[in-house]
């Protein structure tokens, strides 16, 4: 049998909101009225909106919901430990307005956890991203103040090799179970969100990352989203089917975008840009640790990504990483600044993966290192034989980007860089048509609704 | 040796023997020892009667009584009957009855409970109480442990059949593995001072106030239900027969390990006696901040909360113990002493013992362990950790018995023994990533400090014809981790840098208290039929069990580099100066930050109610029966903060209750000649035991095991397990000091509680536990003790002992769900075949004794695989062990011990990869007692 982390609570906040919904509907009583109402105003975004159980200030968001939620803009809501949507049986759905900010509460290892079967629809515009940041005043903010954005979903992933199906494993940092058997499931949709200084150590070799997708299906929309200053990963896909788009992971603690367990979704547009304090591999790809050929095996896309490494970090720091059995294609990939090397692929497995089929290409890297040069890699499986392969592929000296700052990047290739005109789309639907390698060609997406503070 | 008793009785038995009363009869005799020897002191009566008869010097007794078939009935003081005669009164003869005594007893005819002698263990005795045991047991004296030069209880345990030793300190029996194995002092329940684990490290028991161990394989109604391989019970000594003093001291050099460079850590003042707490003690400001809640900054919203100021407060209040240092090991050494009397007021004994042990021992564990994982068909090597570990480990031990004993046997005792140790600990561990270059060095300094308070008071009353044994146990085990300290530099090309990131480096305070009442009283009722002593007994028992952990986690993290220099040592980094924020804005610094988890603290609680019923039957003369059942009932549960809950008094809850009937049958048949049946024994019994979770198997927070380095998390629907148990053996005592048995035994158990490894995103590292369908263990063993007596010479003082056990086990896993590789495997920790031998040669006319132990184990599974990956095993381990006495003058002994002779290496195989190697060593040590003469 497997074990719940979490017992369903009772609804603590329904219970016993009554005394305080008055004064609290007297505070926004010009914005909206309470659901119950003859309110059919037309611009009113939640219908029947979260009353608000004060918490010095903020409205308090805490325990399991099975009862759907709607969080309006005009007040702040602050996540209490942890705060689970959904008893993982039922559908529960969490709506947010645009122009939302959510805190996660420091004094606490907060979360916020989308449990199976249930959906959180926060979509914000470019105008109005909906934020989720620390409850530390600006200017004491950190990497891992809070935790972090789990979506647990019901699609297919890896792990259970002797007998259980569907596989169904426990999520890291103890955000609940993922997986199932349905690819098509979907978990919501996540639009112009940014989710800053999370990411927690629950304990070793076990953290809440910034944005984690746990077995979530292709049913799921995500794009527009931005991850800064995490304590361990941005965005981590755990088995799964979801494709992402334009996704920015600022000042990572650990590595920019990480998957494992069987990750077969498609990503187009993304960002990683490390600064000198943290962080490690641009890209960490596994397949199963333990177990290099579990199936189903991690074999997403991936096209029209920048990553931007920080030479001044000593400890483990690649462009990409491919290991342990992953396979996937990655097309028109800029990879740039990274101490050790831009491209590294470990493991027999992977390299067969990867060797098979023209897997890498139209892709430029400029690293002091191309290729990882560790003292076990074997000779039968150079970086070189895969890249070089690929006529497509290039090194250059200097990528040519206009900034690489980490607090106000522009990270569009200047003129004459050769990254320009250098791409090719990948076939699919999902993909966006796109002539250049790395995330910009000359619009700056990333611009008007990303920020990236310090502290 | 019976001075004292003898004096107080001689002026009565000064006068000549009286002529025997009109219309009555005479039984008179001596009571003889094993020995042969006359035993004075002794009170002989029979069953049913009022007159005692106490044996003189010469050991005879008389008893004047009416004409009638009797059954004796002796006692004396540290030995129990042999038999019970039958004598036929004859009017106006006496008749001639020997009555024969031997050293220990336990499950007896008549009486129910033996508490341990106060003379110090036979190998005579211990064959003795096996004879006549009712159940499988093994018995250890302290004679035997003396022999194998042992200075703790488990290594002397090694030497009993099917029991395997892990890691020095647990005692496996027949090798099932701790959940099945359970410690009782005098009979009362011990709790362990060590988390998730069931057995009592033996190691808290020096053996100079233990006179007996029993190992006791086979069920009986009068023992605590929670019995699957086996009970160890130790049994501590009572008052001497005469003034008793001791002294001794010992040192042994260890090869590899004496005068080599070790590494230590922060030492304190007091560590040399064990006592290491107040030196690693967390400041008050901050225990008393911590108590209140993690502490973390107050955010905008929060009500109260600290200031940066505050945590930087808190975080300088830690004492800067970063320290690492080499140093040159010295050799062990030790001293123990022991002192007792008795005093004899008419018919009344008074007396007790008092035993103290210091020891100061070093440690130097290195070896190495591989990590693998699967690559299509092949193993390939993850990562290689280098480990060394120094450790100083000081105990410092204590037992105080003080009794008073009266006629027929009856005493009240009270029994205390304290026990503690300090164990100092640094450790490097290398992680070579194979893969790539995330090399890593490790460091660990920390201080572990045990101790077990244990008081018992017990009595043994004869009320009427009603044998009552009453027993009152309090203990307190406790086990204090303060000050654990860890920290990591990444290694490249060589050099080595403070790794930055993550929880580079924590400071632990980790903490486990055990307390236990346990309750019992016995009641017998010996009586007459078929020609024999027949007993029927009942009993109830209350246990009242709990315990309170906690666990305190702190990490000082870099924010911003500027200014550091990653490659100087840790106390140079983390200083007070350090840590921040700094006052300039732009230099880094180190911010204090708990990591406490809301899971890291839990409190357990278990009762147990019991009663039993049983008979000892005697149908036959040469057949012997034990029956009865046991209801026990057993409530558990488990409270664990609530995992990131915002209500601190939130708990999960896991309760596991249930009532258990539970029977047991056991039939022995003697097969000897008509003059002595019980010469050759045929055992046949039947038990139904149960084994329960351990109370943090129940808990359903996860949490992290520093030991196996997993993340773990309990399972609140775990059943208890059912075990069937059979056992048959079959056993020849040819003569004193000389037997031969052959065993075989069979359980079943339904739903046994196994660890599987969980499905997680945290990569093969999380383990929980589940009700396995069922499994099967079952064996057959053979243990020859043999005198060499027909050799001529100094040859005839040879002797030899060997034993042996071969053991088939299978747990079905087919319907668990986990991530397992092997659906069907052996019990974890469970060797197919388990040897001792001994080969000694104790020569009496010079108190001259050498004798060869040899001890190995059959292949054992330590790590269950997952995802693929086989099941890590155990290779083999052969040892030799050298050990030499000789008696100088009357009062001292010098003695020699080598062990580990061969210095086998302890390795381990996943699949055809070695995944571990480590080498014990070899040690030379010796001894000197002085025991002066009374």
């Amino acid at each position: 049998m497997r074990v719940s982390l979490f017992l369903a609570l009772p609804l603590a906040l329904f219970a016993c909101d009554s005394g305080k919904e008055t004064g609290d509907t007297a505070d926004s009583g010009d914005t909206s009225d309470t659901g119950d109402t003859s309110d059919t105003g037309t611009e009113a975004f939640c219908t029947d909106p979260t009353p608000c159980v004060d918490y010095n200030g903020a409205c308090e968001l805490s325990g399991t919901y099975t009862e759907d939620l709607c969080l309006t803009a005009d007040k702040a809501w602050l996540l209490r430990g942890a705060v689970t949507i959904g008893d993982d049986a039922a559908t529960t759905t969490l709506r947010i307005e645009p122009g939302t900010t959510v805190y996660g509460e420091s004094a606490q290892t907060s979360f916020l956890a989308i449990a199976r079967h249930s959906k959180i629809y926060a979509e914000g515009t470019a105008e109005k991203p909906i934020v989720f940041t620390s409850d530390q005043l600006d200017g004491s903010r950190g990497r891992g103040d809070w935790g972090g954005l789990a979506l647990n979903g019901l699609a297919r992933i890896n792990g259970c090799e002797d007998g259980m199906d569907p596989c169904v494993a426990e999520a890291e940092g103890g955000v609940g179970q993922y997986g199932g058997d349905d690819d098509a499931d979907s978990s919501g949709s996540i639009k112009y969100v940014r989710i800053e200084f999370g990411g927690i150590e629950i304990s070793e070799d076990n953290e809440i990352n910034g944005f984690g997708l746990a077995g979530v299906g292709s049913g799921t929309t995500v794009d527009y989203v931005q991850i800064h200053a995490q304590n361990d990963d941005c965005i981590e896909f755990w088995g799964g089917t979801v494709s992402v788009k334009h996704i920015v992971c600022s000042l990572p603690g650990d590595d920019g975008i990480d998957w494992d367990f069987g990750w077969t979704g498609n990503f187009q547009y993304g960002v990683v840009l490390q600064d000198g304090l943290a962080g490690n591999n641009g890209i960490e790809a596994d397949n199963n640790e333990a177990a290099h050929a579990a199936t189903p095996l991690s074999n997403p896309t991936l096209s029209n990504i920048t990553l931007w490494g920080d030479s001044s970090i000593a400890d483990s720091n690649y462009g990409v990483m491919l290991r342990r059995g992953t396979a996937g294609h990655l097309a028109n990939v800029a990879v740039g600044g990274f101490s050790k090397a831009c491209l590294a692929i470990r493991d027999q497995q992977t390299y067969d993966n990867f060797a098979d089929t023209a897997a890498i290409d139209h892709t430029v890297i400029g690293c002091g290192a191309a290729y990882e040069t560790g003292d076990e890699d074997k000779e039968t499986m150079q970086e070189e034989d895969i890249f070089e392969a690929e006529a497509s592929n290039q090194q250059v000296a200097d990528l040519m980007l206009t900034s690489a700052s980490t607090t106000s990047p522009n990270l569009l290739p200047k003129t004459g860089s050769p990254l320009l005109g250098a791409g090719a789309t990948p076939s699919g639907s999902f993909f966006e048509s796109a002539d250049f390698v790395g995330a910009f060609g000359t619009e700056d997406w990333m611009a008007g609704w990303t920020a990236f503070p310090a502290n | 040796m019976h001075l004292l008793l003898s004096l107080s009785i001689a002026m009565a038995e000064e006068a000549p023997a009286a002529p025997i009363p009109a219309g009555q009869g005479r039984i008179t005799g001596v009571v003889l020892d094993s020995d042969q020897k006359p035993v004075a002191g002794a009170e002989v009566r029979v069953i049913g009667g009022v007159d005692i008869s106490v044996t003189g010097p010469d050991g005879r007794y008389t008893l004047d009584l009416p004409p009638g078939d009797y059954v004796l009935d002796p006692t004396a003081v540290g030995l129990d009957p042999y038999e019970y005669p039958d004598a036929r009164v004859v009017e106006g003869k006496p008749t001639e009855v020997t009555v024969r005594m031997v050293g220990l007893g336990k499950g007896n005819v008549a009486v129910v409970e033996v508490y341990p002698p106060e003379t110090v263990g036979a190998i005579t005795a211990a064959l003795e109480e096996r004879k006549e045991s009712a159940s499988v047991a093994e018995v250890m004296g302290q004679e035997q442990m003396v022999k194998s030069g042992d200075s703790t209880a488990a290594a002397a345990l090694t030497r009993a059949t099917g029991l395997t030793i892990v890691d020095g300190r647990f005692a496996y029996v027949r090798g099932m593995g701790d959940r099945y194995s359970a410690t009782l002092l005098n009979g009362s329940g011990l709790p362990s001072p060590e988390p998730e684990k069931r057995v009592v490290p033996l190691d808290l028991f020096p053996t100079a106030i233990i006179d007996t161990m029993t190992v006791q394989k086979s069920f009986s109604p009068d023992m605590p239900a929670e019995f699957g391989g086996g009970m160890v019970d130790v049994r501590t000594r009572r008052m001497p027969v005469a003034p008793l003093f001791s002294l001794q001291l010992n040192g042994t050099w260890r090869g590899g390990v004496t005068l080599e460079e070790g590494n230590v850590g922060p030492a304190g003042p007091t560590d040399f006696l064990g006592f290491g707490q107040d030196f690693r003690q967390l400041p008050d400001e901050v225990a008393s901040a911590s108590s209140e809640g993690v502490l973390k900054p107050a955010g905008r919203f929060s009500e109260g909360g600290y200031t940066k100021e505050d945590l930087v407060a808190f975080g300088e209040a830690l004492p800067e113990h970063w320290q690492w240092d080499t140093k040159e090991i010295p050799p062990n050494f030790g001293l123990s002493t022991s002192a007792g009397r008795r005093w004899s007021l008419g018919s009344l004994d008074l007396g007790g013992l008092v035993g103290l042990v210091y020891d100061n021992s070093w440690d130097l564990d290195e070896g190495w362990r591989n990590v693998y994982s699967v690559d299509g068909e092949e193993l390939v090597l993850k990562k290689t950790t280098t480990y060394t570990e120094t450790s100083n480990n000081v105990r410092l031990g204590g037992g105080v018995t003080l009794g008073a004993e009266w006629t027929g046997g009856q005493y009240v005792q009270s029994t205390t023994l304290v026990s503690h140790s300090g164990s100092a600990k640094a450790a490097t561990w290398l992680s070579d990533d194979a893969a790539g270059d995330d090399d890593t060095q490790n460091y660990r300094t920390g201080w572990v400090e045990r101790q077990l308070f244990y008081e018992q008071v017990g009595a043994h009353l004869i009320l009427g014809p009603v044998v009552t044994d009453a027993r009152y146990a309090y203990s307190v085990a406790e086990g204090q981790e303060p000050d654990q300290r860890e920290w990591t530099y990444n290694v490249i090309d060589g050099a080595e840098f403070l790794a930055t990131g993550g929880s580079w480096n924590e400071v632990r305070y980790i903490s486990l208290v055990d307390s236990a009442h346990d309750g019992r009283l016995d009641l017998s009722l010996p009586f007459l039929a078929f020609g024999g002593e027949q007993k029927v007994a009942i009993g109830g028992q209350v246990v009242q069990r709990d315990r309170a952990a906690s666990t305190r986690r702190y990490e000082y993290d870099f924010v911003g580099l500027d200014g550091f220099d990653l490659e100087s040592p840790i106390a140079e980094v983390v200083t007070a100066e350090n840590i921040g924020p700094a006052d300039d804005a732009d230099a880094g610094y180190l911010e204090f930050i708990e990591n406490t988890g809301s899971t890291d603290d839990y409190s357990a609680n278990q009762q147990i109610f019991a009663g039993y019923a049983m008979a000892e039957l005697q149908p036959l003369r040469r057949l012997r029966t034990l029956l009865g059942a046991r209801v026990e009932s057993s409530t558990q549960a488990v409270e664990t903060a609530e995992l990131f809950s915002t209500d601190t008094e939130a708990t999960v809850k896991a309760e596991l209750s249930t009532i258990d009937v539970l029977p047991a049958a056991t039939f022995t048949v003697g097969l000897g000649p008509e003059d002595e049946p019980d010469m050759v024994q045929l055992r046949a019994g039947y038990g139904r035991t149960v084994s329960r979770p351990e109370l943090r198997e129940l808990s359903v927070a996860a949490f992290y095991d520093y030991r196996s380095q997993r993340l773990l998390f309990g399972n609140p629907d775990l059943q208890r397990a059912t075990i069937e148990n059979v056992d048959v053996r079959l056993e020849w005592y040819p003569a004193d000091g000389e037997s031969l048995s052959v065993g075989g035994f069979f359980k079943y158990l339904d739903h046994p509680i196994e660890s599987v490894v969980a499905v997680s995103a945290v990569s093969g590292s999380a383990g929980t536990f589940a009700n396995a369908t069922s499994a099967v263990v079952a064996g057959g063993e053979l243990d020859v003790r043999k005198g060499m007596t027909f050799l001529p010479g100094a040859a005839q003082y040879l002797y030899v002992a060997a034993n042996g056990a071969l053991i088939h086990s299978e747990v079905d896993l087919s319907d668990t769900e986990g991530d397992q590789t092997s659906d069907t495997r052996p019990l974890q920790g469970q060797s197919p075949w388990v040897v001792n031998a001994q080969l000694g040669w104790d020569h009496e006319p010079t108190g001259t004794s050498v004798s060869f132990l040899y001890n190995v184990f059959g292949p054992r599974i330590t790590d269950v695989g997952s995802s693929g990956i086989p099941d890590t095993w155990e290779e083999p381990v052969h040892r030799l062990d050298l050990l030499a006495s000789q008696e100088l003058g009357r009062a001292f002994k010098v003695r020699v011990k080598a062990t580990n002779l061969l210095d086998w290496p302890s390795r381990s195989t996943t699949g055809d990869q070695v995944a571990e190697e480590s080498y014990d060593g070899w040690s030379v040590g010796a001894a000197l007692s002085w025991a002066p003469p009374p």
